[in-house]
């Protein structure tokens, strides 16, 4: 077999990211992922980076990432033409994975009531910022604005400062990992009982869920936590580590500053954690990395059983020679864009292998699935091309 | 230079007939250009004699009984010209010809291959005499090619050009557009194609032949159909009224006998709007019509559904209606109903023309303005041979004797020399 | 087959109903995962042990109610207490030859093993996969590695913050040309567990289709570098490495944090189009500057952000951010508060979606935690057990399921391969 998902047909609609980074696991996987984008194209397309800076919508960065492996259909669903061609292809599909609006299905006939009439087994996850009902359902939102909401902004920055999102979109991204579990999960029931069912995913309510500990510590005793002075990590020759020192290694960490010869802290763990983390070895913890580079102070951590890591930029991860020697990077030629280097898939499976096929062009497929997931003849395809639903 | 029209300065010989080249003519007169329509005696432009009976109040004859100048075909396609009648296959008519082609910008023609060879005034020979003449010659297939010889009109080249072939209702074998729409598409390309080469010369002193294809022309307006053959390999059938991507697309009757309106419904929104404008909003929910397919495979119970609502009205005022409901309508009018047209009335679409020999005629206009100038018939169609004096000696500085002496000489005159047949003179050869 | 009768859970109609899982994760990742399967209906048996408990129990950074660590301080963790629910608890010393011998007992009776140890751990007690499928050919073995099983660093340990800063995020996260802080959100945890979830769910359906067992090895580090699919593409594209631009974006304008009144207060708003400024610029009465070219376009907007965030901070400086965040939305804007965790309680969205479900842990008492970013209209996910004290279900799990006589379960208590206690040594953090 090639993937584990093989032989399921996922149709995705909608625009952005989570729907597009779930149905993009699914699609590695072995799915036939289908992407309904409307005529002028997804809005990902438009955003870049581009090649050379130079805006094309079949060469962002961002698209070509989200859309491996899929099947690009346009297809209009401002119209019951369209509407019905999507209820025709979800028929003979699997499951509907979608990030429009709340609402926007209902209004077009393909909600999941709709599209589940004839279908009993039909599995449909609806991706939005703040779920399908409740008093924020139809407010807007974007990356930043959510990892505020959701508490987790709060925790990032310098107490004296503004606090500060993320770099990229990794909050959204994460949204499509937690709709592809979601999904799946429903897609179990489905395939094993026949029931199929609407997964309504909330991406506000997936970062509620993602909290370590500030919200049990409000829960537990009202502590409100907020960002603390920014601490940086530490400088070595050529870059910057850093340590997440437990009290079962605290030792194990200070023979590594100090030298095997040095005696164990006779504290217990807690306080003397927190002395380190307050400063007290900083002199000798600065004498010890400036004289390494990060890659070797990152590898004398670890070895000493001290979670270590360096501040790595892109550069820095594609040189990564444990992500080389896993060979988790990937080249994919596309036809538009050229042949450039992907992220691959964080995991292997025994017995099956990822797929890595290039993003569609806008539209590429849309003959080939309609042909083959509706009873249209040739002359009602070309009347709906003519008309600009396809 | 609020007044000064876009072709002024420029001279064309016009020896176009019947109606591809006339009509390049007629766009070139009336931006300004000075346009000699140079027909002969024995050999005038055919529609003078052919006339099919297109004559002012149906009279032939009219005040002086020169029916060659008031046929209405060649009265409506040669305004703002002038007329030279001049015998070209007179040794002395082809030198007066290329004596003139030396003082012209441009020469148009629409003979058949060879014509202009067998005259002595092909290209080669303009080309010698005045090196930055542009000349077009609009070909009923071009200058070379294997059937670059065959004659025709404009409704042999529907059939070649193809478009006969997509025209007609999709159960019918033969079909004809019915006009000669080869005609007028080679004439407004050949209007452009002349402009073009026009500025090319401006640019390098060099003149130029156009050799221009009706045939090629014509096939363009099915480009669709061809490229549809040639990216897909099928032959797109003949589907009537039908127009790719609008369901439904089709005439519908209405009230009174033989009165039509064609309706176009080119998304569902529209169908919706239609609907609405029957006032049946119920047919608007049916989900049997509601997308293209489903309007597709019930096509038969939309045009009935459709054409039994459009028979209540008159025409015109169920043009209005739909219109008003943003919905793709027109009704199909005769002649008389676009000369009542109150909005082609509006536009000045229709000029008078005080005609020679017809007295006050209406006739088309253009289909654009210019912002600046007015742009039109300037002049009626001129007489057979009119200018000859004005143009000879003008142009050629030829005193009125010996202007006389080239009339006593049959090489110029107003007057067609008709065969006993009624048919037009050949010379012996 | 077991008699549902006595089984502590009830999981007929949920979509997992049948599946039991076996979770030894620790700290966040691995018992995330296994949360998951648990809500979905799975019988995840979390098994802990008196010297290894899942180290949330005992470094617990002070998180118990009310604060006290009371008398089961280990059963008391906030952290453990919010994300092991509706699992079943149970202890094996794992170090021994004989508890390894019953772990493996359970493996025979089980559909899938979840660990997030260091890829030495499982090797060194032979149940990686290879071991492991002997005793059951369709098991499903999910490793939530630090960095997969392979390559010169598949042995190093990592926490999420660690990973952020390995995957890139870290780099790119921070105030505009300075240092970035070393972050402390955690986000690899949650993402890896969503990710090895997903996963499992889609080995299930493999093994539905070969009638095989299979391994699952995961690199949370590559998952997270999975996030920024975009910057990856960029340095190839343009050589270009993603640098820290603090709260703005490439495509939006304005789009920053403003302070609010109060302390620590701020709400973010993001404007993504000419019709969103000019709806901004009318809510904070500032309509001269719809069509001002510093502000019209876009770019103009980009070029001259620092003025606009004056701007906009004179507006917000005075309000309140929950407020500002509602009178922002209602002008179709996008926008929202910095939420603290009491915010996050106290919101009326979150309440109106049942966001909050009901727990009362033994030792801990009723609290109130999150429930899950995705729910199923007809089978509906919740939290039906609380989590479980260490070694609850002992009991159930050694007599009921492994079918054990008194006198063998008797046995274990006394050796000590079983408990209900941390050791001595655990519970001073020494792991």
């Amino acid at each position: 077999m090639s993937g584990p998902l093989d032989g399921l047909t996922i149709v995705e609609g909608g625009h952005g990211i989570p729907a597009a980074y779930c149905t993009q696991i699914m699609g590695v996987l072995g799915a036939n992922v289908i992407k309904i984008e409307p005529p002028e194209g997804d809005e990902t397309r438009r955003l870049g980076p581009f090649p050379n800076d130079a805006p094309d919508r079949e060469s962002s960065a961002l698209f070509l990432y989200l859309n491996r492996n899929k099947r690009s259909v346009t297809l209009d669903l401002d119209t019951p033409s369209g509407q019905d061609l999507f209820r025709s292809i979800v028929k003979r599909a699997d499951a509907v994975v979608e990030n429009f609006a709340p609402g926007y299905c209902d209004q077009r006939n393909i909600s999941y009531a709709a599209l589940s009439d004839e279908h009993d087994s039909l599995v449909m996850s609806s991706i939005t910022p703040f779920g399908q009902n409740g008093p924020y359902r139809d407010w807007h939102a974007t990356e930043m604005t959510l990892f505020a909401i959701g508490g987790l902004m709060n925790i990032v920055g310098d107490i004296n400062r503004e606090p500060l999102k993320f770099g990229g979109s990794p909050a959204l991204h994460v949204a499509g990992i937690n709709s592809f579990t979601a999904t799946m999960l429903a897609m179990h029931l489905a395939e094993t009982a026949g029931i199929g069912q609407h997964v309504d995913v909330s991406v506000l309510e997936g970062l509620g869920a993602s909290h370590f500990q500030d919200l049990v510590d409000y829960e537990y005793h009202r502590t409100v936590i907020r960002r603390g002075d920014m601490r940086t990590p530490i400088p070595t020759s050529d870059g910057f580590i850093s340590f997440q020192v437990q009290a079962h290694v605290y030792n194990d960490f200070r023979r590594l500053i100090l030298g095997p010869d040095a005696a164990d802290d006779d504290r217990d763990a807690a306080s003397a954690i927190q002395a380190q983390q307050s400063g007290e070895m900083d002199l000798e913890i600065l004498t010890w990395s400036l004289e390494k580079t990060k890659l070797e102070a990152y590898r004398l951590g670890q070895e000493a059983h001290v979670p270590a890591a360096y501040l790595a930029d892109m550069s820095d991860i594609m040189a990564s020679p444990q992500l080389q020697a896993r060979e988790f990077f990937v080249e994919i030629e596309h036809p538009k864009a050229g042949t450039l280097t992907y992220p691959g898939f964080p995991a292997k499976l025994t017995g099956s292998d990822c797929r890595f096929e290039p993003a569609p062009l806008l539209g590429q497929h849309t003959h080939e699935v309609i042909s083959e997931f509706t009873d249209l003849s040739a002359a009602e395809i070309g009347e709906l091309q003519a008309a600009g639903v396809l | 230079m609020a007044n000064r029209l876009p072709l002024e300065g420029i001279r064309i010989l016009d020896m176009g007939q019947f109606w591809a080249a006339p009509n390049a003519g007629r766009a070139w007169a009336d931006a300004g250009a000075e346009v000699i329509k140079v027909e002969s005696c024995r050999r005038p432009d055919p529609l003078r004699i052919q006339a099919r009976k297109i004559y002012p109040d149906n009279d032939p004859g009219g005040e002086h009984g020169d029916h060659w100048n008031r046929s209405g075909m060649v009265n409506e396609r040669n305004r703002s010209k002038l007329s030279l009648a001049l015998d070209l296959s007179h040794p002395k008519g082809r030198d007066l010809f290329i004596e003139l082609a030396k003082q012209s910008d441009a020469v148009s023609q629409n003979y058949s291959l060879g014509v202009m060879d067998r005259l002595g005034i092909g290209w080669d020979v303009l080309h010698k005499a005045n090196p930055k003449l542009v000349m077009v010659s609009i070909m009923s297939q071009g200058l070379t090619g294997p059937e670059s010889s065959y004659v025709s009109y404009g409704q042999n080249l529907e059939q070649l050009g193809g478009i006969s072939y997509t025209s007609g209702y999709p159960d019918d074998e033969k079909s004809s557009v019915g006009f000669a729409l080869p005609d007028p598409i080679g004439g407004a390309t050949a209007a452009f194609a002349l402009i073009a080469a026009l500025r090319h010369r401006e640019e390098t002193g060099e003149g130029l032949h156009i050799d221009l294809s009706q045939r090629e022309a014509a096939t363009l307006i099915i480009g669709d159909a061809i490229v549809e053959y040639s990216l897909t390999g099928q032959v797109p059938p003949r589907i009537g009224n039908h127009e790719p991507g609008s369901n439904p697309s089709e005439c519908y009757p209405c009230e009174g006998e033989d009165e039509w309106i064609a309706i176009s419904i080119s998304n569902d929104a529209e169908w919706l709007r239609l609907c609405e404008a029957m006032e049946r909003v119920n047919l608007g929910s049916d989900n049997r019509f509601a997308t293209i397919v489903g309007r597709m495979r019930n096509r038969d119970a939309v045009d009935e559904l459709i054409g039994e609502w459009t028979a209540r009205f008159e025409k015109m005022e169920l043009f209005k209606l739909l219109q008003s409901h943003h919905i793709t309508a027109g009704a199909i009018t005769n002649p008389r109903e676009l000369f009542q047209d109150p909005h082609l009335r509006e536009r000045g679409f229709w000029e008078q023309v005080e005609d020679y020999s017809c007295g006050t005629q209406e006739y088309y206009g253009r289909p654009m303005h210019l912002s600046e100038n007015p742009y039109g018939t300037r002049t009626p169609t001129p007489k057979l041979g009119q200018h000859n004096y004005e143009i000879l000696g003008g142009l050629l500085s030829l005193s009125n004797s010996e202007i006389d002496q080239l009339t006593n000489e049959g090489v110029i005159g107003t007057e067609p020399i008709l065969t006993a047949e009624g048919g037009m003179a050949r010379r012996a050869s | 087959m077991t008699d549902r009768t006595t089984q502590p859970d009830d999981t007929s109609g949920l979509p997992l109903d049948g599946i039991r899982v076996l979770d030894l994760g620790m700290f966040w990742a691995g018992p995330f995962a296994g949360k998951w399967l648990a809500d979905g209906g799975a019988q995840v048996i979390k098994i802990e042990s008196g010297s290894h408990p899942d180290n949330l129990r005992i470094l617990a950074r002070g998180v118990y109610p009310n604060g006290e660590p009371g008398e089961r301080s280990w059963n008391r963790s906030g952290m453990i207490n919010e994300r092991n629910r509706n699992k079943l608890g149970i202890t094996i010393e794992m170090g021994t030859t004989e508890g390894r011998e019953i772990f493996r007992r359970l493996v025979a009776i089980s559909d899938v093993v979840i660990e997030n140890f260091s890829n030495r751990v499982m090797k060194k007690w032979e149940l990686d996969y290879d071991h492991l499928s002997k005793i059951n050919p369709e098991i499903i073995l999910a490793s939530v590695y630090s960095q997969g099983s392979t390559g010169p660093e598949s042995g190093y340990v990592s926490f999420g913050g660690t990973l952020e800063q390995l995957a890139g995020i870290t780099y790119i996260t921070g105030y505009a040309n300075e240092m970035p802080g070393v972050l402390t959100v955690q986000l690899p945890d949650p993402a890896g567990g969503a990710m090895a979830t997903g996963l499992i769910l889609s080995a299930l359906r493999q093994r539905r289709l070969t009638g095989k067992g299979l391994h699952i090895d995961l690199s949370q580090r590559e998952n997270v570098v999975g996030l920024l699919g975009a910057q990856v593409l960029d340095f190839g594209m343009n050589e270009r490495i993603t640098e820290r631009i603090g709260n703005r974006d490439p495509h939006m304008a304005p789009h920053g944090c403003y302070r609010c009144s109060g302390e620590d207060a701020w709400v973010t708003l993001a404007i993504s189009s000419d019709d969103e400024w000019a709806a901004l610029a009318h809510l904070i009465g500032q309509e001269s500057l719809i069509h001002d070219d510093r502000f019209a376009t876009v770019g103009a907007r980009h070029r001259n952000h620092d003025e606009l965030d004056s701007i906009i901070s004179d507006w917000t400086k005075d309000r309140g951010k929950i407020d500002t965040m509602h009178q922002l939305q209602d002008a179709g804007i996008a926008a929202g508060a910095v939420y603290t965790a009491a915010d996050l309680y106290a919101d009326p969205h979150l309440e109106a979606r049942s966001f909050w479900e009901a727990t009362d842990e033994p030792d801990a008492g009723p609290h109130r935690f999150p429930g899950r970013p995705g729910q199923l209209s007809k089978t509906p996910l919740g939290t039906r057990l609380p989590t479980p004290t260490l070694g609850q279900h002992n009991e159930y799990v050694f007599r009921e399921l492994l079918g054990m006589t008194d006198d063998e379960y008797t046995a274990l208590e006394t050796s000590g391969l079983i408990t209900t206690e941390p050791t001595e040594a655990a519970q001073k953090g020494r792991l």
